[in-house]
């Protein structure tokens, strides 16, 4: 028969373990899990859907016509963030953002906007534009925008015909490690960057 | 009783020591009274501007000691409100209207030294939140561990008096020719 003693050695054994793996469990518990951390950064149409982004879906876009996005940017860094999305217009020969060296666009800014946002949060708001002016210079054409009630002039894009114009959108991130606002994020050891991009031309009338 | 001020001034000049210190204090005074943003150039606005970053800072440091986003709510909206202030600040220096630029700029400061104080607060008191919260779930560990090996060995007890009582009420019984007696 079993002893005293050996009963005391037993729930002894027992209370190491069940110590071990109740501590295991409450440093799981308290331990904050490790997940991917990223921006989704968003365009819709007039409709606030993906598609519709200029009238009758025609990128040839008339002076005067007033186009309508809304534009978004949802949180998924796991904490608190300071986001900047920039507008920046430009042209063929314009170089986008560039995806190996992680390099903005060097195309001019024409509209920033800034806010903090809140983890899981998503911020979106309505860019509304027009060319207001579309200045020829020898064969090229310069444009005047008005963006959400602000006259913006781009005197340093221009584009042969007035055709593939282009607006690029960046997303800018506040890097608390260099104390500045940075073009993309960093997750980890890596570097991720979001843009987007939406070709225009502009006609003298609807085509 | 007191001297007279044409002795005070001779003692001064033979002590050029305690006019040097006298000198040094009022200027210590002096630059302690004036605005740190005077100091090093900066316009209001990008005083602003610096005092929005720390400010964040101090949010984003509230956000990692452990502030939901339920408490960091209230200073999300009065973080971006001040970023809004700022940019009308940069649109009225644009025009060339610094006076109200200035003044907003000044709003923006003192709306921002509130949400600093909030976010300084909410950092500690998330802090403490998850360090008694750690606290507290490894004594309940600790506690499920011990009620454990209690409950085997008092369980182990019982069951070790029970075997014994029904070994010691067994009886002696002879069967023969498969009947019972």
């Amino acid at each position: 028969m079993v002893n005293k003693s050996e009963y005391r050695r037993n729930s002894l054994t027992i209370f190491i373990i069940s110590l071990i793996a109740f501590s295991a469990l409450a440093y799981v518990t308290t331990t904050p899990r490790s997940r991917e951390e990223f921006f989704q950064l968003y365009l819709l149409g007039s409709n606030r859907k993906l598609g519709g982004y200029f009238p009758d879906n025609n990128p040839n876009i008339s002076l005067g016509t007033a186009i309508r996005w809304h534009v978004g940017v949802t949180n998924f860094m796991g904490s608190i963030q300071y986001v900047a999305i920039k507008f920046k217009l430009g042209n063929m020969s314009i170089p986008p953002p560039d995806e190996t060296t992680l390099v903005p666009s060097p195309a001019p800014l024409v509209m920033e906007y800034q806010r903090v946002i809140l983890d899981n949060e998503t911020w979106e708001f309505p860019f509304e534009w027009k060319i207001v002016a579309a200045t020829p210079k020898r064969d090229a054409t310069s444009l005047v925008l008005n963006i959400n009630g602000t006259i913006v002039e781009t005197p340093g894009v221009v584009s042969t015909d007035a055709r593939n114009f282009r607006m690029i959108i960046e997303l800018w991130i506040y890097n608390p490690s260099t104390g500045t606002v940075e073009f993309g994020w960093v997750t980890g050891s890596q570097r991720r960057i979001a843009w987007l991009q939406v070709w225009f031309n502009v006609t003298s009338s609807r085509q | 009783m007191f001297e007279k001020p044409d002795v005070v001034s001779k003692t001064l000049r033979k002590r050029p020591s305690i006019c040097l210190m006298c000198v040094a204090v009022l200027l210590m005074v002096g630059i302690s009274q004036v605005d740190p943003g005077l100091l090093s150039g900066q316009s209001p606005t990008e005083q602003a501007k610096s005092k929005f970053i720390e400010t964040f800072k101090l949010a984003r440091a509230a956000n990692e000691a452990g502030a939901t986003n339920e408490e960091l709510f209230g200073l999300a909206r009065e973080l971006n409100r001040a970023l809004q202030i700022i940019g009308e600040c940069n649109r009225l220096e644009q025009e060339g209207e610094t006076a109200q630029a200035q003044k907003l700029a000044q709003d923006a400061i003192s709306l921002l030294s509130n949400v600093e104080s909030n976010a300084t607060v909410l950092r500690t008191r998330s802090e403490q939140r998850v360090r008694w919260s750690r606290v507290l779930t490894y004594f309940v560990a600790l506690v499920s561990a011990m009620l454990l090996a209690i409950a085997y060995y008092y369980g182990m007890e019982v069951y070790r008096r029970y075997r014994t009582a029904k070994t010691m009420s067994m009886t002696v019984k002879v069967i023969s020719d498969g009947k019972q007696k």
